[in-house]
């Protein structure tokens, strides 16, 4: 698994470590941990696709607004996904593309409900040939 | 942080403009050893080792600065702030005859539009000690100058001329006063009379309209002149003089910014006297000059001398209304006088000259430090020759870049007196050299860099200038809080009957990832909940006649906005509403603990008569919605903060001067945030309550369902509290902690007004909550607050390591307490054994006497989300 969860760094909330070869890979490492957290993926189904888009340039503010954005779609769509692909253009902004299915009380495996990303040690950095982010989520 | 710390300057972002200039700096200091950096321009700085600093190598931790890194600070001192007094700066009558001047007729309505209008922004009354007093002397200090407020026939309106970015900020000013402006720009001929030849010039003249007739009005009542101001007398609004030393800077500061020349050398080294000029017909020659007495007596009280007015040399211009002259006035240049005059008053509304003033404080500075130092060497070797050491022995151990050989041999031999400054940089040179980006920060030489003891508080924050609230976004998003009923049950009534109360509310309650609410509400629904809170749900049959008044605020906070809130929170909110969450929140019912039942008088006020009688507890805010406004503004907060000049060590922490747009529109967010929270713990105990009437086959009414009290507790609110004896006004920003106010406090409901208010702190579902009440003493010592909660000890994995929620499930359900939780990984991660112990909690905060406990209440159902 390309993340690992901090335990020790926030006790009220839920912290992770990404890590992944290319920025693209550490939206998609993020976006499924985020997931991970809310629900059991395995029980997810492919069956919808999403396409978002967000403006911006700096790589930190566009992996908030990503995340964000997912939390927002699951309270307002009701919607959690299993895969995740993203691409960061040369001319800055993304373009995610999801795949997942509505919210099934009874089959899927519900976790914790994820209410926001917070700043608290957010931050994406370039590690040798990695990136790699900290994020903090208030549950 | 200590006053002696003031005008350092750590960025976390190249600053572009300082905005309002709010330099606000703030550090986590554990008590123990902090480091003391002082400059050569005599700055003095204590910080923590690992505070990031600006230098010329970049952000740099302080621990590991060395004497060779050149910091980056604010040569201006600024002026600190003072609380101004509650001066009212126009009476009703005022504004009527204004007016009735401009033209704003009593026939019609047009009269009550402009007062309307006024009264909308809470402008139809003004004392000086109002926040807003920061932007509108700007705004009055502008007009003075490069602005007008021109008597036309279609009614006043304000036109204010200058550079594009310069106009722009006064934009952001009008807009942060709720008035719209537009920008114009367009080419114009000019010609003038000079004392050689009549002088003819193109040029593109930028302005800025605002065609509000209120804000004319309001101006002219705060004295600003209508009309051409050179065919009228008029003089300064005198209770400019009453205004604190911050004030008239801004006021001046503004004027200065469009009528001062600005800060420029003779001969690259000494700095002519800059002036400022009136102009006014030849028959005003006398209404000219007492303007220009009153600007002199201003400037005086902040120490600033200026010259005797003189007319303008060979300055005429004849126009429409008869010859006009100009006389002018100049700030005195000697050293001191210019300094005190850049650094502390300086320029408003023009960044060019800001920077060059800024940069001009620095240098001046830099001048008198070298002037020091050339003395000090001069005596130094003077005293070494007399005491018999030879020349060349003497101009090796003391040359340096500020004194070198051939200075020192003459101070040998002939020197007396005082050095002459050692021309070494022209103005321009140093600025170029020493300015960072276009900031007018000055790069400055760390002297020395000392460890010392601290024995300080763990958060100190220091705003200088004159934004001295701000707005923490990362703190107060949640909004959520405690609400607690009670019922006439005892609990052997209950006892048999708790497995389907839990089960029916569970029902009626949604609660976990992604759920939606069971109240389908409308947009405009959902924007009166914004803005009134649980006294919408009174007026909609949603909560009962007495329910507002035992919510803190009576229901619902003022000052919501929610033009101010995103369409993405908005749809959350919609979508969330009447759900209870997850996490740590939880709804509860409990029974008075007949063991710990402290205080059974003041309890009777509580509606807690009986040993054994049940109470019911919500703990939620607003859901997603206040997050959503949380993220929103993080953003907003991002880019704020680089232009304030703000720097603070967690992200999270971001915030914004009160005063700001950014501030005043988060905190109108905010607000809804809070509302929309009252309101959510409201309608799920109009849910609650219908389970209890169902199970007992009894309405509500008779089963004594009354709501005792609610609450928040992660919230930034306005209150007045008592500062070094005197009363002023605050933000006070509450997180993880809840609201105390004692007895007699007028903000506490009427009911409990003679006892304090009803404090309720929540533990662990397992380990049981509490109700306190406030105190006097934490009205003396905590601006009236107190710990909200247990807190965690172990982290939601570590939880999960450790216990299984099913078998901690029957482990409860063996201790009489029936919970139903949406996962079993959520009850596993809320265990009473990651949580402190709530008993040792309320015990210090009570033996703290910041509230005083009265009742405990042990669990007997709970729902988890």
């Amino acid at each position: 698994m390309p993340y690992k969860l901090l335990p020790d760094v926030a006790l009220a909330d839920v912290a992770f470590e990404a890590d992944s070869a290319t920025a693209g890979g550490l939206f998609e490492v993020c976006g499924r941990a985020l997931t991970d957290i809310m629900v059991d993926r395995r029980g997810v189904r492919p069956t919808k696709e999403r396409v978002v888009r967000i403006e911006g340039k700096e790589l930190d503010r566009l992996l908030y607004d990503f995340l964000t954005e997912l939390i927002v779609v699951k309270d307002v769509d009701s919607l959690l996904f299993k895969e995740f692909r993203v691409s960061l253009p040369a001319g800055g902004g993304l373009v995610a593309r999801l795949e997942g299915e509505p919210i099934d009380r009874k089959r899927h495996k519900l976790r914790n409900d994820v209410k926001a990303v917070t700043m608290h040690m957010f931050g994406v950095k370039r590690q040798g040939r990695r990136w790699k982010a900290t994020i903090v989520l208030d549950i | 942080m200590t006053t002696e710390a003031q005008g350092f300057v750590s960025l976390n972002a190249r600053p572009t403009r300082l905005g309002t200039k709010a330099v606000m700096k703030q550090d986590r200091w554990e008590s123990g050893r902090v480091l003391r950096l002082a400059t050569k321009s005599g700055r003095l700085l204590m910080l923590t080792a690992d505070h990031p600093v600006l230098t010329k190598r970049g952000m740099v931790e302080a621990g590991q600065l060395s004497l060779s890194d050149k910091v980056v600070v604010d040569p201006s001192e600024g002026m600190p702030y003072t609380r101004p007094i509650d001066l009212e700066l126009f009476s009703p009558e005022t504004l009527a005859g204004v007016m009735e001047r401009v033209g704003v007729t009593s026939r019609g309505n047009a009269r009550a539009q402009v007062l309307n209008q006024l009264k909308e922004r809470s402008l139809d009354r003004l004392v000086l000690s109002d926040p807003r007093m920061a932007q509108l002397l700007k705004i009055l200090g502008f007009v003075f100058g490069d602005g007008t407020i021109p008597a036309v026939e279609r009614g006043p309106y304000v036109s204010f001329y200058g550079k594009k970015e310069d106009l722009a900020e006064i934009g952001r000013d009008l807009e942060s006063l709720g008035f719209g402006s537009h920008a114009f720009s367009r080419r114009r001929h000019a010609k003038v009379n000079t004392a050689y030849d009549p002088s003819e010039f193109d040029f593109e003249e930028h302005s800025l309209q605002a065609a509000s007739t209120a804000l004319a009005v309001l101006l002219v009542a705060l004295g600003a002149p209508y009309g051409k101001k050179a065919s009228q007398a008029y003089g300064l609004p005198q209770w400019l003089f009453a205004s604190e030393p911050w004030q008239r800077k801004l006021f001046l500061g503004a004027y200065f910014g469009a009528e001062l020349s600005k800060p420029r050398t003779v001969n690259g080294y000494d700095f002519q006297m800059p002036l400022f000029s009136v102009n006014k017909l030849e028959t005003l020659a006398d209404s000219a000059l007492g303007l220009l007495d009153d600007f002199r007596r201003l400037l005086r009280s902040l120490d600033v001398e200026t010259s005797e007015p003189s007319r303008v040399d060979g300055y005429s211009y004849d126009g429409v209304d008869g010859r006009s002259i100009g006389f002018r006035v100049g700030i005195l240049s000697n050293t001191p006088n210019l300094s005190r005059f850049l650094s502390r008053v300086g320029y408003q509304y023009n960044d060019g000259k800001r920077r060059l003033s800024s940069l001009a404080v620095g240098y001046l500075a830099h001048l008198q430090g070298v002037r020091g130092e050339r003395n000090r060497v001069r005596q130094l070797a003077v005293e070494m020759y007399a005491s018999g050491v030879g020349a060349g022995r003497i101009v090796e151990s003391l040359s340096s870049e500020v004194a070198g050989p051939s200075f020192i041999r003459h101070s040998i031999w002939g020197g007396r007196g005082t050095a002459r400054v050692w021309r070494d940089q022209r103005f321009e040179r140093y600025a170029e050299e020493r300015e960072h980006g276009q900031t007018g920060f000055i790069f400055d030489d760390i002297v020395s860099i000392e460890s010392v003891a601290y024995e300080g508080p763990v958060y100190d924050v220091t705003i200088g200038d004159e934004c001295h609230n701000f707005v923490a976004e990362g703190v107060v998003v949640s909004n959520c809080g405690m609400r607690l009923i009670s019922t006439s049950l005892r609990y052997s009534e209950v006892a048999p009957k708790v497995k389907d109360l839990v089960d029916r509310i569970f029902r009626l309650v949604p609660a976990g990832v992604g759920v939606k609410g069971t109240l389908r509400i409308t947009e405009s629904q959902f924007d009166e909940i914004m803005r009134y809170g649980v006294k919408w749900c009174a007026e909609n049959g949603l909560a009962w006649e007495d329910d507002p008044s035992h919510v803190e605020e009576g229901g619902y906070l003022k000052g919501a906005d929610p033009s101010k809130v995103s369409a993405q929170a908005r749809s959350r909110g919609k979508e969330q509403f009447g759900t209870l969450g997850s996490g740590n929140h939880y709804l509860e019912i409990q029974v008075v603990d007949p063991a710990r039942h402290f205080d059974p008088d003041l309890a009777k006020h509580f509606g807690v008569v009986h040993d054994d009688q049940v109470m019911v507890m919500v703990h939620c805010g607003s859901r997603g919605f206040g997050h959503q406004i949380g993220s929103d503004y993080l953003r907003v907060f991002d880019g704020a903060m680089r232009r304030y000049g703000i720097s603070v060590r967690d992200r999270e922490l971001a915030c914004a001067p009160f005063a700001s747009n950014e501030g005043r529109d988060y905190y109108g967010a905010m607000v809804c945030a809070a509302n929309m929270a009252f309101t959510n713990r409201q309608v799920i105990v109009q849910k609650v309550r219908e389970a209890f009437s169902a199970v007992f086959h009894r309405d509500a009414e008779s089963l004594g369902m009354n709501l005792v009290y609610d609450v928040c507790h992660n919230i930034a609110k306005v209150e007045k509290h008592t500062v070094d004896g005197s009363s002023r006004e605050l933000l006070v920003h509450r997180k993880g902690a809840t609201r105390s106010f004692g007895p007699g406090h007028p903000d506490v409901p009427a009911a409990y007004r003679s006892i304090g208010q009803p404090v309720i702190i929540g533990g662990s579902m397992e380990t049981g909550s509490y109700l306190l009440v406030g105190t006097a003493k934490a009205m003396q010592e905590t601006f009236g607050s107190t710990a909200h909660g247990s807190g965690r000890t172990m982290s939601r994995t570590a939880a999960k390591r450790t216990v299984r929620g099913a078998e901690l499930q029957r482990k409860m359900l063996e201790r009489g307490i029936y919970v139903k939780a949406v996962t079993m990984d959520g009850l596993a991660e809320e265990a009473g054994m990651a949580y402190k112990d709530i008993s040792e909690v309320v015990e210090t905060m009570d033996r703290a006497g910041i509230s005083k406990k009265v009742v405990a209440l042990r669990p007997v159902g709970n729902i988890k989300g």
